[in-house]
């Protein structure tokens, strides 16, 4: 019979090729198998009261201390069908463990575990608890802290493990936390977890864009490159997060699309207007060489002289675009303009106009002189006169254009009244649209107010309209630099 | 019969012009005006008592319609159109479109209602064809 001592009960357990680990209430190791010392990289003499090894994950270690708990509290066995235990090189595999109480009377003392390797195939991905891999993320974390774009990098549990100052200024300075950075610190750049997630599974390179903060329309907008990082020897290490900022870019991008939207729109409805008339005079000639066919003489006068009438109005829609145009292009300086001389020429080429519509184009200045640009003024000024007397109420006696000016605090109003027969309350803001008429006498381009518009929006101005069956206002008030009193 | 077309454009050149070939054609006509869309959808307004009281040229055959007008233009009115219509013991004229675009987009957007029979870019066209386009439905009209 032989002596069952402790010796012949040590001697059996470290005959297991299955880790056996016995620990304490507080999860401190109190004894372990051979097996485990040697995975482990510890003595039976160092391995006292360790809760976990240095080189193991802080992520796996808080796991074995919740599973150690619950079995101290339950009482109960808890079978783990699968944990990741990192050896003494830091390599990690996964074992089958089973964790049981042991008790003295009714109370848990310890508890026992006894741990099978899965199979003996290292995971290839490596944390950076050990010494030897946190001697050679070190300087890349040196390097990722001064990086000249937002960066972030994470281990293989997508850990943060170092930030830039750039990301801190971009996302926040938060202190790293063991647990997901980009899923708890960040819960809304949720959709990066899960690209760094992918990019950790597949070892290929992510791209995302997210806008920061996310809800914010002026947030920031990032795209973020998400790349895998490995060790020497090819193990994966993590993945880092590169951040660039196209937020200009994108507006740049956008302010391009608008523009190219607006060309496009512009040609279409510009091509419309030119070929508009230009149908019509080729209708209009072929009923002429009718006329004269037929020996229909009176006839073919008065189609001539709607062909003049065509041709008037394509002579002036083709002004009113290059006024756009050049609307556009505009970059004049600021220069003294007097508005008495300026308004003065407006009248001279408005008059044949005026004339024949029978309104008096008044001057009604108390401001005589304005810093800014002329050529702008002046657009904005004829166009404006020139609606006044397109839509004068032909049943007034005395038709009317009043412009006058004056000094306010956001710099000159120049008002533009009549008493025509007013805008139609449902044209509302699209007034200022392009080639938007609403008025039936429909000889104007639809481009008026929106040469007014593009003009004094270049000139940081505004536009205020008052209109009613009595007449309409439109007042612009641009900023002056220097405004000027009177002269005598 | 009296041909009753309507004419819906804002360019009075154009309208003229369209006059003048509708005489050209020989035909017995008789023409109502609108400058926009909105005053031609007015002519289709309290549609029964009109055509008691005009029953010779209530409704109208046929809508020449242009396409870019002021206040509500030819697409506004087809849209409108659509649900005037829809109501119960309404004749639907034939509708015309009558425009200077040559666009396809234009055109297959004008054609996607069933009441626009024709599409005409302004220029291409004479008082020959204008007859023989109004012969060809009204010809449809007296078959039914």
């Amino acid at each position: 019979m032989p002596q069952y001592d402790a010796s012949w009960y040590k001697d059996t357990l470290n005959a297991m090729h299955d880790m056996v680990l016995v620990k304490g209430p507080r999860s401190n190791l109190l004894w372990a198998n051979t097996a485990f010392l040697n995975y482990y990289g510890l003595t039976e003499e160092t391995l006292i009261d360790l809760v976990d090894a240095d080189h193991s994950d802080p992520d796996t270690t808080l796991q074995y201390v919740i599973d150690d708990q619950t079995v101290m509290v339950t009482g109960q066995s808890l079978d783990v069908p699968e944990e990741p235990v990192t050896d003494t090189h830091g390599d990690v595999r996964m074992f089958h463990t089973i964790k049981s109480p042991v008790f003295a009377d009714t109370e848990v003392v310890r508890t026992v575990a006894v741990a099978r390797l899965l199979k003996d195939a290292k995971i290839p991905r490596r944390s950076i608890g050990h010494d030897d891999a946190k001697a050679f993320v070190a300087p890349l974390q040196m390097l990722a802290r001064s990086f000249p774009n937002p960066i972030a990098m994470v281990d293989v549990q997508a850990r943060l493990i170092q930030k830039s100052h750039l990301w801190d200024a971009a996302f926040g300075a938060h202190h790293i936390t063991a647990n997901s950075y980009f899923g708890d610190v960040h819960p809304e750049l949720d959709t990066v977890a899960k690209e760094i997630d992918a990019c950790l599974r597949t070892r290929e390179n992510r791209n995302i864009t997210v806008t920061h903060p996310v809800d914010d329309p002026k947030g920031r907008i990032y795209t973020l490159q998400i790349s895998p990082w490995a060790f020497a020897d090819d193990v994966l290490g993590g993945a880092t997060v590169i951040a660039t900022d196209v937020t200009n870019l994108h507006e740049k991008t956008q302010e391009l699309q608008s523009a190219n939207e607006e060309l496009t729109q512009f040609a279409y409805r510009a091509s419309h207007d030119l070929k508009g008339p230009i149908s019509t005079v080729k209708g209009l000639a072929s009923m002429i060489m009718e006329d004269i066919e037929d020996g229909d003489m009176e006839d073919a006068m008065q189609s001539l002289q709607q062909i003049f009438l065509m041709m008037d109005r394509l002579k002036s829609n083709v002004k009113s675009m290059l006024d756009l145009a050049r609307a556009d292009l505009e970059d004049g300086e600021a220069r003294d303009v007097d508005l008495n001389a300026l308004l003065d020429e407006v009248r001279e080429g408005l008059s044949a106009y005026s004339t024949n519509a029978g309104v008096a184009i008044e001057n009604h200045l108390d401001i005589q002189h304005i810093q800014t640009q002329p050529v702008r003024l002046r657009q904005i000024i004829e166009n404006l006169v020139a609606n006044s007397i397109r839509y004068h109420a032909p049943d007034r006696d005395e038709k009317f254009v009043r412009v006058k000016s004056r000094e306010t605090e956001d710099g000159i109003a120049i008002e533009v009244e009549d008493n025509g027969c007013g805008i139609p309350e449902e044209a509302g803001a699209r007034i200022f649209d392009r080639f938007t008429r609403f008025n039936r006498h429909s000889e104007g381009t639809g481009l008026g107010l929106a040469i007014v518009k593009k003009n004094v929006d270049a000139l940081s101005g505004h536009i205020d309209v008052t209109s009613s069956e009595a007449g309409t206002a439109i007042r612009v008030t641009v900023p002056s630099l220097a405004p000027k009193e009177a002269r005598p | 019969m009296t041909l009753s077309i309507m004419i819906v454009d804002d360019n009075a050149a154009d309208r003229y012009l369209l006059k003048r070939r509708l005489q050209k054609t020989d035909l017995d006509f008789d023409v109502i005006e609108a400058e926009n869309g909105a005053a031609a959808l007015e002519v289709f307004s309290d549609y029964q008592t009109k055509r008691d009281v005009d029953p010779e040229t209530y409704p109208p055959l046929f809508v020449f319609l242009d396409i870019n007008m002021p206040i509500l233009d030819g697409f506004g009115f087809l849209s409108a159109f659509h649900h005037v219509s829809a109501a119960p013991d309404f004749a639907p004229p034939t509708v015309v479109m009558f425009t200077s675009s040559g666009r396809q987009e234009d055109k297959d957007r004008s054609l996607h209602w069933d009441f626009v029979k024709e599409y005409i870019v302004k220029g291409d066209f004479s008082s020959a064809k204008l007859k023989e386009l109004l012969q060809a439905h009204v010809s449809t009209f007296e078959a039914a």
